[in-house]
């Protein structure tokens, strides 16, 4: 547990663990957005024990470019991620439910980065795609030219072959977490998911799928062409969320919108355990303001049992009266140092 | 603003709009070329000059070469049964790298990308159709890059040629996705050239 007032630096120690499991930021998608104004470069370096194995990760961000080290040695992205694995929950991480489906679908494919091989390098093949034909239709579209549609079928193609891949990818996913959601943890309430797509609307095996993408596509392309907007495909999926029967954005209360987001982060971390035999480290970042005290009682026994967790608050005394054994550190202007226990000034 | 006699300052200049070279390389270079004799700088500046005069493009294949048409589209003992169609010239030295290969080349100058204003109007293909309208070629290998654009390319090309009764095929992907050619090793590309694909 790290406290201390805000502006200290809480966020920045968990945002420092997040930079050594992925080789970037949660706050910013800009790795030269983590160097402190003025400064030319920023480095995190950390330990990880894993099965008694330790592994010494690092990473250097300057405005020209990135460095991930292992074993203070410079390799690439495939080697570096992996090491390390964390969920992290913050309020931002809310968008999940209110925002819009772009959100949802992020949060899946965040999840899914590190139990689905490939899934990053063909979403970003089938977003260049897109790209690419969106481009070509608004070319269209400006110029009263005569449609070639062996051209537009050319980066259909490339949109069909990953897109079919990341549908099925995603659902199988979707599939996943909904047999995972904790049973009972926040009450008696039931959290269901439901993946939704318009370019297959029950994502089956993999041939289905491209078969009904490529016709939707077809069948679109009309209207594509008059939109300068390619309509179909996985990047206007969602996924559905309802708690006992309900939309949980419109009908569930801030407290039940946070607690069926924890769920959905528990059920991700069971899945990255199916996987890889172990669960991710698991941090919250301003815990008093995400959940109340019974909630985060349950909360915290759920996962002091699995894994390691940081949790940050600015009031020091809640999280210890519900967590005993906590270690805890005090965050003032950016140093970090060991509190002594609670009635036991004698520890360490 | 330079410090340079003028001179020093204008080979700066110009070293410096070279691809790869910053300010310090520029300065190295040019300080560099100061010292060698004037022999060597006129070997140099011939050097330069002889590539912008000599060398034009094949009017067959569009390979950059001295004489047209180029040495692989004149040489006999290369096969005018298949073409192997390449984004860049430099994509030609990794494939005949491997040694396994003898048959045609076709460069086409790019590949399609709309985000870059470049459609089949902007790649070199006329010249390629009117090869395989004379008749020999049975097989066209599309050795484009293994990344969005090289594959759209490869698809596009083999629904223009596929009609016209000529096998298409496609090298293996044995590459590392997103790559270019150019960074291939010959292995690498020895297997991709064995294990190409129907398209
Ligand atoms: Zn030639």
């Amino acid at each position: 547990m790290l406290f201390g007032r805000n502006a200290q630096g809480k966020t920045n120690v968990l945002e420092a663990i997040y930079i050594l499991a992925y080789g970037k930021s949660f706050r910013t998608v800009v790795a030269r957005d983590c160097i402190q104004h003025g400064e030319k470069l920023c480095g995190v370096e950390g330990v990880v024990e894993k099965q008694s194995v330790e592994r010494d990760l690092g990473v250097a961000i300057s405005s020209r470019e990135k460095k991930l080290m292992l074993h203070r040695k410079s390799v690439g992205w495939a080697e570096f991620v992996g090491n390390l694995h964390v969920a992290a929950f913050t309020s931002e991480h809310l968008g999940v439910i209110r925002g819009g489906p772009g959100e949802r679908r992020a949060f899946l494919d965040r999840a899914m980065v590190t139990v689905c091989p490939g899934h990053i390098a063909r979403l970003a093949a089938y977003t260049r795609a897109l790209r690419q034909r969106n481009k070509l239709l608004s070319f269209y579209q400006r110029q009263d030219r005569r449609v070639d549609d062996s051209l537009i079928e050319a980066w259909e193609e490339k949109l069909i072959v990953e897109g079919t891949q990341i549908l099925r990818d995603r659902a199988r996913y979707v599939e996943a977490l909904k047999g995972r959601l904790p049973d009972k943890l926040f009450g008696d309430d039931t959290l269901t998911l439901q993946y939704i797509s318009n370019a297959a609307l029950e994502p089956g095996d993999g041939e289905e799928i491209e078969w009904e993408f490529r016709e939707r596509l077809s069948e679109k392309r009309t209207a594509d062409l008059r939109s300068g907007f390619t309509s179909v495909g996985p990047h206007r999926d969602d996924l559905k969320l309802f708690l006992n029967g309900k939309p949980l954005a419109e009908f569930g209360s801030a407290g039940e919108q946070r607690s069926s987001l924890l769920s959905l982060y528990f059920a991700q971390m069971e899945a990255h355990k199916e996987v890889h035999g172990f669960y991710p480290v698991f941090m919250v970042d301003d815990v008093e303001a995400e959940l109340d005290s019974e909630r985060m009682k349950r909360f915290l026994g759920h996962l002091a049992q699995r894994t390691q967790v940081f949790l940050t608050t600015a009031r020091e005394t809640s999280v210890a009266e519900i967590a005993a054994g906590v270690r805890r550190y005090e965050v003032r202007s950016g140093t970090i140092a060991p509190a002594p226990a609670e009635g036991d000034a004698d520890l360490d | 603003m330079s410090d340079y006699a003028e001179p020093i300052s204008r080979l700066i200049e110009e070293l410096r709009k070279l691809p790869g070279i910053g300010q310090k390389s520029a300065q190295r270079l040019a300080y560099s070329i100061l010292r060698r004799s004037r022999e060597d700088a006129e070997r140099l500046s011939r050097a330069i000059l002889d590539v912008k005069e000599k060398i034009r493009y094949c009017s067959r294949c569009n390979n950059l070469s001295d004489q047209d048409p180029c040495h692989f589209c004149v040489n006999p003992n290369r096969s005018p049964e298949t073409i192997c169609v390449v984004e860049e010239p430099n994509n030609i030295l990794s494939i005949e790298k491997t040694r396994e290969y003898h048959g045609q080349f076709h460069v086409l100058h790019g590949a399609l990308s709309p985000i870059n204003g470049i459609g089949p109007d902007e790649l070199r293909l006329k010249n390629l159709l009117a090869r395989l309208k004379e008749g020999n070629v049975k097989e066209i290998i599309i050795a484009t890059n293994p990344n969005v654009e090289g594959e759209a390319t490869a698809i596009y090309l083999a629904k223009l040629i596929k009609p016209l009764g000529v096998k298409v095929t496609r090298i293996a992907l044995g590459l590392p996705v997103g790559s270019d050619l150019e960074f291939a090793d010959e292995v690498t590309m020895c297997r991709a050239m064995e294990g190409r694909r129907e398209l």
